[in-house]
């Protein structure tokens, strides 16, 4: 008992303070001291583990998204593809579709269908076509085989298309060829028009 | 009376900040787990890869080195493909052989066309130059239009079924 109060007295002498109310509060102090430190520790492992969850998450998230193309709607939007592939079939068909009685109809399709560099192209290719169009009476008749979406925004699309060409001079048979076309088509006004025109 | 910067709030601060970045890595995880376009995207390139690299690969043949060619022809085939591939193989050889042919193919454009990533079934088309060298003629090449069919298997997406899409005349008749 005299020995446990003569440390106590001892104590408090030494960290200055006297009395026993002040090495009551020694002793909190002292109890508190590990208690921080645990504390400190646990929200450091809990920062470490908010981290790595957050990190682990977003390296899952990249790996699911891994290699496509998240802009690319080709296929992942069924609607939008299948209007693209039909708009773009259905002006492939029109303006290389013709007849020496239909030639200026196939024309005014065609600038409505056709902008830029594919409009300027096919222009071009009219002015040499026409002459012998109506010489030679030709009828050219385009059917669409296969038609597919390379890709597609919101704005712009690349379809791939395999075509049947069936040429025939008045009095003459018929031939049929195989085409393959690469057209890239822009979105305006909620209707598709084709800007370039590749044979492949 | 402005604030001081303890230890403490410094620490809850730092905790917020990495609480939000798990709940946005758990967010942007759980969205694109459950994002069946993303999903089907993914698919949808890996279709389209495959069957450009198997029209390539089953349009390129070496006289010269044709146990490589004809082992790289089987790799990129699956199901009836595969089937007729080692069906054929023996009497193609000589074919190939004989005539000392080297023919090379190059893609010029491929486009899904058809993706069922639940069956694991696909179609695509291909545009491909192909070139072909013959001992007794000049190299020639010629565009050709090949429609494929893909299935899935464990080791990827492979062609199940090959072939030239066909020309018909105006009539709807074969040529």
């Amino acid at each position: 008992m005299a020995m446990t109060t003569e440390t106590k007295d001892a104590d408090a002498g030494a960290s200055g303070t006297s009395g026993a109310s002040g090495a009551r509060a020694h002793r909190r102090r002292a109890a508190r001291k590990p208690k921080r430190t645990g504390r400190r520790l646990t929200a450091a492992l809990l920062l470490i583990c908010l981290l790595a969850t957050g990190g682990g998450l977003l390296i899952a998230t990249s790996q699911l998204q891994d290699g496509a193309d998240p802009n690319n709607k080709a296929l992942t939007d069924a609607g939008a593809t299948g209007n693209v592939a039909g708009d773009v079939g259905n002006a492939v068909a029109r303006i290389f579709t013709y007849t020496p009685d239909t030639l200026d109809t196939t024309r005014q399709d065609a600038k409505e269908l056709l902008r830029g560099e594919a409009a300027e192209q096919y222009d071009r290719l009219f002015a040499r076509l026409a002459p012998r169009v109506a010489e030679q009476q030709i009828s050219l008749t385009t059917n669409v085989i296969r038609t597919g979406v390379v890709d597609l925004t919101d704005t712009t699309a690349h379809v791939l298309l395999f075509l049947d060409q069936t040429s025939e001079r008045k009095g003459g048979k018929p031939s049929t060829a195989a085409a393959q076309l690469s057209v890239t088509a822009e979105q305006h006004g909620g209707t598709w028009q084709i800007t370039k025109i590749k044979a492949r | 009376m402005p604030r001081a910067i303890t230890p403490t709030r410094t620490a809850l601060a730092l905790t917020a900040a990495a609480a939000t970045a798990a709940i946005w890595g758990g967010t942007s995880w759980y969205a694109a787990a459950n994002d069946d376009s993303a999903a089907f995207a993914k698919s949808r390139d890996e279709v389209l890869a495959a069957g450009e690299q198997g029209v390539q690969n089953l349009q390129t043949l070496d006289y010269r080195d044709i146990d490589d060619g004809l082992a790289t022809w089987e790799s990129s085939a699956t199901g009836d493909l595969l089937t007729e591939l080692k069906g054929g193989r023996a009497d193609f050889e000589k074919q190939v052989k004989s005539a000392k042919s080297v023919t090379t193919a190059k893609v010029l454009s491929g486009a899904v066309t058809e993706l069922d990533d639940r069956a694991g079934k696909a179609s695509v088309m291909v545009a491909v130059r192909i070139t072909v060298d013959t001992a007794k003629e000049k190299p020639g090449s010629k565009e050709s239009r090949i429609l494929g069919e893909l299935t899935r298997t464990d080791d990827g997406w492979k062609l199940s079924a090959l072939s030239e899409a066909p020309v018909e005349s105006a009539t709807g008749a074969g040529q």
